[in-house]
């Protein structure tokens, strides 16, 4: 197309006929995606509850499934409550440390009973490394 | 003086048009808008630097390799106007060609009809004239140009041999009618540029696009699947639109995808359906990638209520590693056996997606998240760049796909937008509508601006991995649609 027959284009050159044919390739794409992406998207719903399914049976999958198991995240706030922290604000302390016991559990149940802080360890992390540096024969 | 004359004719300077400048022009500004203003610049920058490249007067580097000469058509030899032997020689700057008799200046008409002078149009050989759709017993006066036949001119530098045909011959299309021989081989970015129109280097990048997604949050919420797909519908409705523009069908269907807001598939399918269209389709898919954080909002804002916009999504559930593989089967299965002219983009993908989450091939995995699509990154942009040439890109056309494209970006977003809405009308678990215009593909940068969008209304909204969902899907939506088009309007090989 160029521009001398661009306003002919415009004006005369789209026959009615063209256009129902247009429309009939428009429709029938759309719903075709649709109906292939909605079909993708029940398969995919069935497979995720199959696997939700064999998670609760089986447990053990190396990936946990945090929803199928709502409760620890909540049931750990409030254990972590009496926790005796170093003055520091005990409230996000509590929420970092039940964010790692969580990922650390990969979601199994859990309840966190008390949170004590541990000695410094920079000198036993020195040690660990100075000897895992060498390779023992 | 003589010296001095030739000197300057070697010299690019007298190959210099006002086309060429404007291009210049158009590059700068898009260098400048990829350097300063970051507007995609992993793509602006090959592509620019490409579309400079195209129109400068340069040797070596686009020009074809010598070879066999083909007929276009099915139909007649009228007329053969270079003879066994003779010397052709191309110019550095080769400009847009005259594809029928009716193109022609009546000056040439002229001398095609009263003489057997040899004719150059911008310095390039005419080496044939042929008439389609007959046979020459049809044709009573083989000497009388008729104004839709078909010129044939020489593509490359070299001798002339083996000319297999004469006037009066019938020929096929793709028939050898005679060779160009040349000891030279074609420039540096008709080889590159071979990734393109042989369709390796799009399936290549979803590779390493696949290698880089995350399924996760599609894969924990379905639904959104379907935002992926609603937002398709820009694509058809400016399909529709380019039809009444007075573009042909293949056209029109690549040109509808830049609603899909995903560059490879563009280019995928303008390749396959209009590959005249490539650089200005190219272009304006990934200009309006760039400029999604500007476009987007004002739609997703008018659609919208401020209630709708505060919706707090549930958090969304992790997702397994099997569940991952088995999803990655499952689309490659069920989106080949539905459109197989999607294998390539759908294949790819999902290869490039399992070699990611079964996490035994981090090697692979890794090379093709950074060096296969940071390498392909570069061929592809400069070879869309470089077909950017003044006399092709500065057309109507061009303009008219820029519009439509904007048109079809807009149409995707509030597609994705009204889904969502329509879909809350069903679902207890809500939607916030404004992850509806994630579904444009435009990865990550569709589903960021939901999360911007969200922000404002609700700075406690997080609702950027709810996003990704949409977002996705898209991508596979946008391939499903190239595949549609390629099986329907015939692009296929």
């Amino acid at each position: 197309m160029t521009i001398e027959h661009l306003p002919l284009t415009l004006a005369n050159r789209v026959e009615s006929s063209e256009l129902l044919n247009a429309m009939g390739t428009l429709i029938t794409g759309f719903l075709f995606v649709i109906i292939v992406l909605a079909m993708l998207s029940l398969i995919t719903a069935l497979l995720g509850k199959v696997f939700k399914m064999t998670q609760y049976k089986g447990g053990s999958e190396p990936e946990g499934n945090p929803s199928a198991h709502p409760a620890p995240a909540a049931q750990a706030a409030p254990a972590a409550q009496p926790v005796s922290a170093t003055g520091q604000d005990e409230d996000e302390l509590a929420a970092v440390v039940a964010a790692a016991i969580h990922t650390m559990m990969e979601g199994k149940p859990h309840r966190i009973v008390s949170i004590k802080s541990s000695q410094p360890g920079w000198a036993e992390e020195g040690r660990r490394q100075i000897f895992s540096s060498h390779r023992v024969r | 003086m003589e010296l001095i004359v030739e000197l300057y004719q070697n010299t690019g300077f007298g190959l210099i048009d006002w086309r060429m400048l404007f291009m210049w022009f158009i590059a700068l500004t898009l260098l400048y808008l990829a350097v300063f203003k970051q507007f995609e610049p992993l793509l602006l920058v090959p592509i620019a630097f490409g579309a400079l490249l195209a129109n400068l007067p340069t040797r070596g580097l686009i020009n074809k390799p010598a070879g066999e000469v083909r007929s276009p058509v099915d139909g007649v030899v009228i007329q053969v106007l270079q003879q066994e032997g003779d010397l052709i020689r191309l110019p550095a700057v080769l400009r847009r060609l005259p594809q029928t008799v009716s193109d022609l200046d009546a000056e040439t008409l002229e001398i095609l009809q009263n003489t057997d002078e040899p004719v150059s149009i911008s310095g390039v050989p005419l080496l044939f004239i042929v008439r389609s759709d007959v046979h020459m017993d049809e044709i009573a006066d083989i000497t009388r140009l008729h104004p839709d036949d078909q010129l044939v001119f020489a593509e490359a530098s070299g001798r002339l041999v083996n000319v297999s045909v004469e006037e009066g011959d019938d020929v096929f299309a793709g028939q050898v009618i005679d060779e160009i021989y040349s000891e030279h081989g074609g420039g540096l970015f008709h080889y590159i540029q071979l990734g393109v129109i042989l369709e390796i280097f799009p399936p290549l990048v979803f590779l390493g696009v696949g290698a880089l997604t995350d399924f996760g949050p599609l894969i924990a919420n379905p639904r959104t699947l379907l935002l992926g797909a609603a937002a398709q519908f820009g694509v058809f409705a400016t399909f529709m639109g380019a039809i009444i523009a007075g573009f042909g069908k293949d056209a029109a269907g690549a040109i509808g995808i830049i609603g899909g807001a995903d560059g490879p598939t563009s280019i995928f399918l303008a390749n396959a359906l209009a590959p005249e269209l490539l650089a200005p389709i190219a272009v304006s898919a990934y200009s309006y990638m760039a400029l999604v954080p500007i476009i987007q909002p004002p739609i997703m804002r008018a659609l919208t209520t401020q209630d709708e916009r505060k919706i707090k999504m549930k958090s969304i559930r992790q997702v397994t590693r099997l569940e991952k593989l088995v999803f990655a089967i499952v689309v490659t299965v069920v989106c080949i056996l539905l459109v197989p002219a999607a294998s390539p983009l759908i294949g790819m993908l999902m290869l490039g997606n399992f070699m990611r989450e079964c996490h035994v091939v981090d090697r692979l995995s890794k090379t093709s998240q950074n060096e296969i699509i940071n390498i392909v990154t570069i061929f592809l942009g400069t070879s869309v760049g470089i077909t950017m040439t003044g006399d092709r890109f500065l057309q109507v056309d061009t303009l008219i796909i820029l519009f439509l494209g904007l048109v079809a970006f807009g149409i995707s977003t509030a597609s994705g937008v009204i889904m969502a809405k329509a879909m809350n009308l069903f679902f207890k678990n809500k939607i916030n509508p404004l992850i509806g215009s994630a579904g444009v593909s435009a990865v990550p940068m569709a589903a960021r601006v939901s999360q911007v969008e969200g922000q404002k209304a609700d700075p406690n909204n997080f609702l950027l991995m709810h996003a990704m969902g949409p977002n996705v899907a898209g991508v596979i939506g946008t391939a499903l649609v190239a595949g549609y088009f390629i099986s329907v309007l015939g692009g296929a090989h």
